[in-house]
């Protein structure tokens, strides 16, 4: 199997298992080496290091108690010795404890216990000496200072007598050189052995004795000026004084001696007492360098050990960070270098690259997650490639929808002006039919009074034709009269030729009434012949009447009807003029519809090519066309609904009544009313 | 009075507009009063002209355009065949929601704005017989009477001579006003007394409140007045081609102050080719920016 195609969990399975196996194995030595160097560190310090401890501590004892004893003996302070003597008690118990443990002890620590105990009993009397020495000591400078004491006291009684007995020669006037003499030897006595005094206070304090022998001389000085002053005063009082002087100085020189060698003592017994002091923490000390020596070289050996353990574990670290990081680096590398590709991958999907590929040929789980990448890029090239299609339709659809909202707004204000029109004609229609309806009934009325008439004028007409025919007849009277007038005016002329002169005034109206006549035959004639006309008009009228008063008898039934059938017409056109209203309100709100929908079709179209823009941030190789650009203007704002009182107005008149009617009235007014 | 015979009444009624004469008069008229009259209009047009051959006592189509554009005609007759071209159809309260508006939003909002001594300017146009700036008057009278500082001008205009003539009459079939409430009716409605007419005036105040001018809105460029808080165009708009609109309305826009309103009918639209500076506050309410 390739390592490529292994997958990361079993290549990291792979690798950290072997840093685990590699770890397992140094660890393993590690703890083996280290178990060993445990144990050899235990026996260091369950064997050696006690060795080393307890002559440690006993070599540190024995040197407090030396120096103690050392301090002792120098300043004889009983304080010191105390501390020592319980040092000591201690580090006899401490060994006491020891040699009762001693099976447990290492063979050499043991075997020196037991020697150091006998050493230690010595330095235990040589301490004993030493405390009973000082005491003796410290008695001997009693006895000392007492004797020293007891000379100056002996002096001075010789002096106080010699004083007296000068200071009575002086009186007397009979003092002698000898007295003064004396005097002079005493107080050489008394300096002597106050300077004797005064080196051994010195001698004590500094510790230090050396001059014994000046001391035994200076005695000697003292000896042989008592025997000077023995000879020149033979005073038996005085012989006593200066026989106790003597003795006094005899006992000062022995108690001085015995203080000097008991002293002596003490410092040998010191001495004494260091060097098995010395002796014992050599002992010790040599014990603590061997327990020393044995750990040094475990410690060595250890060290060596853990040199080793340490070189194994280096080595097995280096190897497995090498291994490790060859591993690592190369886990990182099969990761990172197809994760790197994804991300690129990712990253132009991000930025709308559908058309981006990914291959890598790998069956891990990289392979798997660009297997899955692909396939989520080929499902959203699908889907984006199907939603730009689809918005390419929306954006057509909504353009085209667009453009006939419009085209259906525009209709709509035409058919709204057609309603408009054919509304106005309708009134127009329906005040001409309201005319009709009247002028029908006035019509109506009208035919009905001439029907009345026309009977009444049938009747007349018949009276007519009767008269006619009498005038008629009774014309030819007025023809005869006119004849005879005529006959009457002939006479008359020749009557009045007759008379001359006289007639011919007469002959003027003979002539006159002649033509009179004539014209009265001339109209006697024509009305003859009119009124015989006349007759047989006035029979056609009478005929023309029989016939005419059904016929408008029947052109009243006609205008009746048409009155009635103009009334329904009337409601018939107000009927259609209600459904025009309404046809009109229908249209307007269709129009207003329209209106809206041509806003909406434009916001669609609007948030098409939105949408159309969003999508083609997608490259998918078939780029949306954006469709038509208006610059919408109203699109762009939503209509804000400012008032929602959409019913008719409902407002109270706040008028107060009694309009001034006479304000700009005019005459016109005078036919209207108050409401 | 012209006596007119029947044989003449049938020849006026047989009389038809020949496609070249229709063209002709369409053709005028959408290039003087942005009318359009297209092809399906002819009927109606043939129509509503017969009732001028019958005032001019013509029979004839030809012989009426004849006398029309000639110089005569242009004086004596364009101002009637107008007349009749023009559709007059309105309403009191018509397209109600605008006058709710009027009163809740643009009158409060311009006693807000202005000082008490500013007059509010509206302007009604396309005002046919005068229902609609009375309507207003009614409203703005009802605000004045709950502001009393408040003052008005109302201007109404309208290309008919006719249906202006008939506003400034102010009579109106009472079936007209029944839209009108009660007491409103009684505040600003006299009837008639001739209880048969059934008809109604509007009161003399309210008439006088409005002030009637003839007017082209072809030719609102060369009008002088302007700066007006609301201007009412409705259903007039419908008459006209698009272009004509977009130059009808930009004109009205123009005569507008910043801030006021345009209402037009609710069958119109300001769709996005006008690149106006109005803003849509509802449909058919739009408001300068």
């Amino acid at each position: 199997m390739k390592w490529n195609n292994l997958k990361i969990k079993y290549k990291l399975a792979l690798g950290f298992g072997a840093i685990i196996v590699i770890l397992i194995i140094i660890g393993g030595i590690s703890i083996v080496e280290f178990t060993k160097i445990e144990r050899d560190s235990g026996s260091i310090s369950e064997q050696y290091l006690p060795g080393v401890i307890i002559s440690n501590k006993l070599e540190r004892n024995t040197f407090r108690i030396s120096s103690l004893l050392n301090s002792f003996a120098l300043g004889k302070k009983q304080a010191d010795l105390k501390e020592a003597k319980k040092y000591l008690l201690e580090l006899e118990n401490y060994l006491d404890n020891l040699a009762l443990a001693k099976n447990q002890l290492e063979e050499n620590l043991a075997k020196t216990i037991i020697t150091s105990k006998s050493t230690l009993k010595e330095y235990r009397a040589l301490m004993d000496e030493m405390a009973g020495e000082s005491i003796q000591l410290e008695s001997n400078r009693a006895v000392m200072d007492e004797a020293a004491e007891s000379f100056v006291d002996n002096c001075f009684d010789y002096l106080k007598g010699q004083e007296s007995l000068l200071a009575y020669q002086i009186d007397s006037r009979k003092a002698k050189r000898e007295v003064l003499e004396r005097i002079t030897l005493a107080n050489n006595i008394l300096d002597i052995g106050n300077f004797i005094r005064i080196n051994n206070f010195k001698n004590q304090s500094d510790n230090n004795f050396s001059n014994q022998e000046e001391f035994n001389n200076r005695f000697a000085e003292i000896d042989q000026l008592l025997i000077l002053l023995e000879k020149t005063d033979s005073d038996p009082d005085n012989r006593f004084y200066l026989t106790n002087i003597r003795v006094s100085t005899a006992a000062y020189h022995q108690a001085m001696d015995d203080y000097i060698n008991s002293y002596k003592r003490l410092q040998h017994g010191n001495k004494q007492a260091h060097e098995t002091g010395s002796r014992l923490v050599s002992i010790y000390s040599t014990l603590a360098e061997n327990s020393v020596a044995e750990s040094a070289g475990f410690v060595a050996y250890s060290i060596s050990k853990i040199k080793d353990s340490l070189n194994i574990l280096i080595i097995g670290l280096i190897l497995s960070i090498i291994f490790s990081a060859l591993l690592g680096w190369q886990i990182a590398r099969s990761i990172s270098r197809p994760l790197k590709k994804g991300v690129a991958f990712a990253r132009e999907i991000a930025e709308g690259n559908l058309e981006a590929t990914l291959e890598i040929d790998r069956n891990d789980e990289m392979g798997e997650l660009v297997e899955t990448l692909n396939a989520m890029k080929a499902k959203l090239h699908n889907t984006i490639s199907s939603i730009q299609a689809a918005v390419q339709h929306i954006a057509d659809a909504s353009a085209q929808m667009s453009q006939t909202s419009q085209s259906i707004s525009q209709g709509s204000t035409e058919q709204a002006s057609s309603a408009e029109e054919i509304s106005a004609a309708m009134e127009e229609m329906s005040a001409s039919i309201s005319q009709n309806t009247a002028n029908a009934q006035r019509t109506e009325s009208i035919a009905a009074q001439a029907t009345g008439k026309m009977k009444s004028g049938n009747a007349n007409v018949m009276d007519l034709t009767a008269a006619i025919k009498e005038i008629a007849e009774k014309i030819t009277i007025i023809g005869d009269i006119a004849y005879q007038t005529n006959i009457l005016s002939l006479n008359a002329s020749v009557e009045a030729a007759r008379a001359g002169e006289y007639g011919r005034g007469f002959a003027v109206v003979a002539d006159e009434v002649k033509k009179l006549a004539e014209r009265s035959q001339v109209a006697a004639t024509e009305i003859d012949k009119v009124s015989g006309s006349g007759v047989n008009l006035a029979e056609e009228s009478r005929q023309l009447f029989i016939t005419i008063v059904p016929q408008i008898e029947d052109t009243l039934k006609l205008v009746q009807e048409i009155t009635a059938s103009s009334l329904e017409q009337s409601s018939g056109a107000g009927q259609v003029n209600d459904s025009i209203q309404q046809f009109n309100q229908v249209i307007q709100q269709n129009a207003a519809a329209a209106q809206e929908m041509a806003t909406n079709a434009e916001e669609l179209a609007t948030q098409a090519e939105y949408l159309t823009e969003m999508t083609n941030f997608f490259k998918t190789g078939n780029r949306t066309q954006t469709g038509h650009k208006k610059e919408s203007y109203f699109a762009k704002k939503k209509s804000k609904e400012l008032y929602s009182g959409k019913n008719s107005l409902q407002i109270k008149s706040t008028q107060k009544p009694g309009v001034d009617l006479r304000m700009g009235s005019d005459r016109l007014d005078n036919d209207f009313e108050k409401y | 009075m012209l006596f007119v015979s029947v044989s003449q009444i049938h020849n006026i009624f047989n009389a038809t507009l020949s496609d070249q004469e229709f063209e002709k008069l369409s053709e005028f008229i959408f290039r003087e009063y942005g009318i359009k009259l297209p092809k399906h209009k002819k009927l109606m047009l043939q129509g509503r002209l017969r009732s001028r051959l019958k005032a001019r006592n013509m029979d004839n189509f030809s012989q009426y355009i004849d006398f029309l554009f000639s110089s005569q005609g242009q004086q004596i007759e364009l101002i009637s065949m107008i007349d009749v071209v023009t559709t007059n159809k309105t309403d009191f309260f018509r397209e109600a929601d605008h006058f709710d508006f009027l009163f809740t939003t643009i009158l409060s909002e311009f006693i807000d704005h202005n000082s008490f001594n500013v007059q509010f300017n509206i302007w009604s146009a396309g005002c046919s017989t005068g229902e609609e700036p009375y309507t207003i008057a009614i409203i703005l009278n009802e605000f004045k009477a709950l502001h009393p500082a408040f003052n008005f001008n109302i201007l109404a205009t309208d290309l008919s001579s006719t249906a202006l003539e008939q506003a400034k009459t102010a009579v109106y079939d009472e079936a007209r006003v029944e839209i009108i409430p009660l007491s409103l009716r009684k505040n600003y409605l006299l009837k008639s007394k001739d209880k048969q007419k059934k008809e109604v005036r509007i009161v003399a105040s309210l008439r006088n409140s409005v002030s009637f001018e003839r007017q082209n809105l072809m030719q609102l460029d060369k009008y002088k007045r302007s700066g007006f808080d609301a201007v009412f165009c409705r259903n007039t708009l419908i008459y006209f081609d698009r272009p004509t609109q977009i130059k009808v309305v930009g004109e009205l826009v123009n005569k507008l102050k910043r801030g006021a309103y345009l209402l037009i009918g609710h069958s119109e639209s300001l769709l996005n080719e006008y690149l106006l500076p109005l803003e849509r506050i509802a449909p058919t309410i739009y408001r300068k920016l």
